[in-house]
């Protein structure tokens, strides 16, 4: 699927969204630097990425888990020099997982935003995109590129 | 503090529901009754004998009503938990049918189900409903009266919405004032717990 200018910003890097089985239903790149092209491709490094990510989600989440002294898990975001990596995980196993600058704040209420206010109305109420499956709505990924370049 | 915990999702359920945008119970119900008279009436000619009105194609209309249920379910379950995100995972089939019940139910109905008949094991629950918005104005037909369950697209809902949350239910009618008993109750049974499976490399659409 070829997109229009992809929006850059210097606060937000990347967005992604995983459901429960690790399939990443959406990807977006505000850094202008990933190549979507070979998309279809199993092996290709945009595929490679996205693996990449789904498998630091899911290790952080028990790490995490296993040293909290709460059995529920609540991690939130972890911070590097170089970027911020936020995630908001729904009792259904949809993840959203945002990377920003390492200057920015939690984006906790942020992703939680973008579930509410775009990912249900244009995704959940939308008869023709089914349920854990790939986002193909052309207007979500304009609507949450636009959302996440103004409140991140 | 068992009492403090019923109202917290009462409460919350009262609160969201308060907020949401509404729409007229009547136009609700009238056009669920219209469809299901629909449904009937197509699934009869379809099935090409005299079977619309005679109540032969009950349990066909049962099982899209069902289908139906499951699709709004599955979809269902985000639109719950963006409007009570706050609301995690929950700890047993005890909560869950706390959180069905009193404020889900409570959320897009507008009516609260009690929750009633835990089996032995937990892993059974009745939800009673003393009044079902849905059928209101309705009086079933006598062919139908014991064949048809009128609200069984709540089942699905609650099916859908509970698979999509990795427990794989059976839920049914047992009553219904439809059909002249007291109350309409539904009885929710846990099959599984689905364990989370990662997919392999998956082909491109």
């Amino acid at each position: 699927m070829s997109t229009p200018a992809p929006p850059t910003s210097s606060n937000v890097y990347e967005f992604l969204i995983y459901n429960k089985t690790g399939a990443c239903l959406f990807h977006l790149d505000f850094t202008g630097t990933i190549n979507f092209d070979k998309d279809s491709d199993k092996n290709s490094d945009v595929r490679q990425r996205q693996k990449l990510v789904y498998g630091l989600v899911c290790g952080i989440k028990s790490f995490s888990q296993m040293l909290s002294s709460k059995p529920l898990p609540c991690f939130r975001n972890y911070a590097t020099a170089k970027y911020k990596f936020h995630i908001y995980e729904l009792p259904t196993g949809l993840k959203l997982v945002l990377m920003t600058s390492p200057l920015k704040s939690d984006q906790f209420e942020t992703l939680q935003k973008v579930f509410q206010t775009l990912y249900v109305p244009l995704i959940s109420r939308n008869i023709f995109c089914t349920p854990n499956q790939k986002i193909q709505c052309k207007l979500f990924r304009e609507k949450v590129g636009e959302f996440l370049i103004a409140n991140v | 503090m068992a009492s403090k915990g019923q109202s917290l999702h009462a409460k919350a359920g009262e609160n969201i529901f308060a907020k949401n945008p509404k729409v007229s119970a009547e136009l609700l119900a009238l056009t669920y009754g219209a469809f299901v008279h629909r449904l009937i009436k197509d699934d009869g000619a379809t099935t090409s004998s005299a079977s619309a009105g005679s109540g032969e194609n009950a349990e066909e209309v049962n099982a899209i009503l069902d289908k139906m249920g499951y699709n709004i379910g599955c979809r269902m379950v985000d639109e719950f938990f963006a409007k009570a995100p706050q609301q995690g995972l929950c700890r047993d089939l005890n909560d869950t049918a706390k959180v069905i019940g009193e404020q889900a139910f409570k959320m897009f109905l507008g009516v609260t189900a009690e929750v009633a008949s835990f089996d032995s094991e937990n892993k059974a629950f009745s939800l009673i409903l003393r009044e079902n918005p849905l059928a209101d104005f309705v009086i079933l037909p006598a062919a139908y009266a014991n064949k048809l369950w009128y609200s069984n697209l709540l089942c699905g809902v609650i099916r859908g919405a509970l698979e999509m949350l990795n427990m794989k239910v059976a839920c049914y009618f047992r009553k219904d004032i439809l059909r002249g008993h007291d109350c309409t109750e539904m009885r929710v049974e846990l099959k599984e717990i689905i364990k989370d499976k990662y997919e392999e490399d998956d082909d491109e659409k």
